[in-house]
């Protein structure tokens, strides 16, 4: 079992997603809706394919919608 | 002040409209606030009403973006008016800008905001007001301004759509560089309409966290 802290809630991973795409699947959240924050650095679109998750993360996922 | 008391604001001189606004805010504030360079990033609901109120509070300049040109399904929510239809949405700012603020300083850019231009046009820029209308822009701005620029602050907005909930519109600091307004989930994909009223809102979380901003850490 695994814990990332996503949105200040601590949630429990029976295995740990790959990379940060792979958590947003899982999660069913739009990549392209949101800005992901880990640890304090903010991830570019580009490099959520790459972007290797670890255990004990703080993660943000700040989710957009449209309108202005 | 008294003297000021139906004087023609045409007729204030840079000090003299200076002195009016220290009177009400104190000298301190408002030379923080003059000496400050603020981006807005879009001129649609959220940034032509944010630009007004940094103009009010005495902003020192403003950058100014947009692509695009009024049109009549904006006057619902966006600080334009029927005479300005037509106009270029940076010329049109520029002019309700100068009509409250004669001596703020204005930088302007027509075009389209890239991920390419934008650490470019927002070089001289403390801070950043997102104000984009569409989820990829609002995303494009956020990563770019981040991840591209080295302390730029960013004050986005996200979820102000539809009427009433006033207060679930909400001022989050995510990190010492990102403050994220607006409830989080109201956008135009839930077909959700848009007023002026709950725009406002969130264009005045934006403009008054700047204001804190600029006050509190500078």
């Amino acid at each position: 079992m695994a814990i990332l802290k996503i949105n200040g809630t601590d949630k429990n991973f029976d295995i740990l997603p790959a990379a940060l795409t792979d958590l947003l699947v899982q999660m069913k959240i739009d990549a392209a809706t949101v800005v992901a924050e880990i640890d304090g650095r903010i991830i570019k679109r580009s490099d959520f394919a790459t972007e290797k998750i670890c255990e004990g993360q703080k993660i943000e996922l700040i989710r957009l919608v449209g309108g202005g | 002040m008294r003297f000021f008391i139906g004087a023609k604001m045409t007729k204030l001189n840079r000090e003299q409209f200076k002195a009016v606004l220290a009177e009400r805010c104190g000298s301190d504030i408002c030379e923080k606030l003059d000496s400050a360079v603020v981006g807005i990033a879009g001129l649609g609901g959220l940034g032509s009403n944010v630009a007004m109120a940094l103009a009010r509070a005495g902003i020192g300049k403003l950058v100014i973006a947009d692509f695009d040109t009024v049109e009549p399904s904006n006057l619902n929510r966006q600080n334009y008016s029927v005479s300005q239809l037509g106009c270029d949405k940076v010329a049109a700012t520029t002019e309700n800008l100068k009509q409250i603020n004669p001596y703020v300083n204005i930088d302007r850019f027509s075009g389209k905001l890239t991920a390419e231009n934008i650490p470019d046009v927002f070089s001289s820029c403390s801070i950043i007001a997102e104000c984009f209308d569409k989820v990829d822009q609002k995303k494009m701005l956020i990563e770019t301004a981040l991840c591209e620029m080295d302390k730029t602050i960013v004050v986005a907005a996200s979820g102000l759509a539809g009427y009433g909930k006033s207060n679930d519109i909400k001022t989050r600091k995510i990190n010492s560089r990102l403050i994220m307004t607006g409830d989080g989930k109201s956008g135009i994909e839930n077909n959700l309409p848009l007023f002026a009223a709950r725009v406002i809102i969130a264009a005045g979380h934006q403009a008054n966290a700047i204001i804190e901003l600029i006050i509190e850490t500078t």
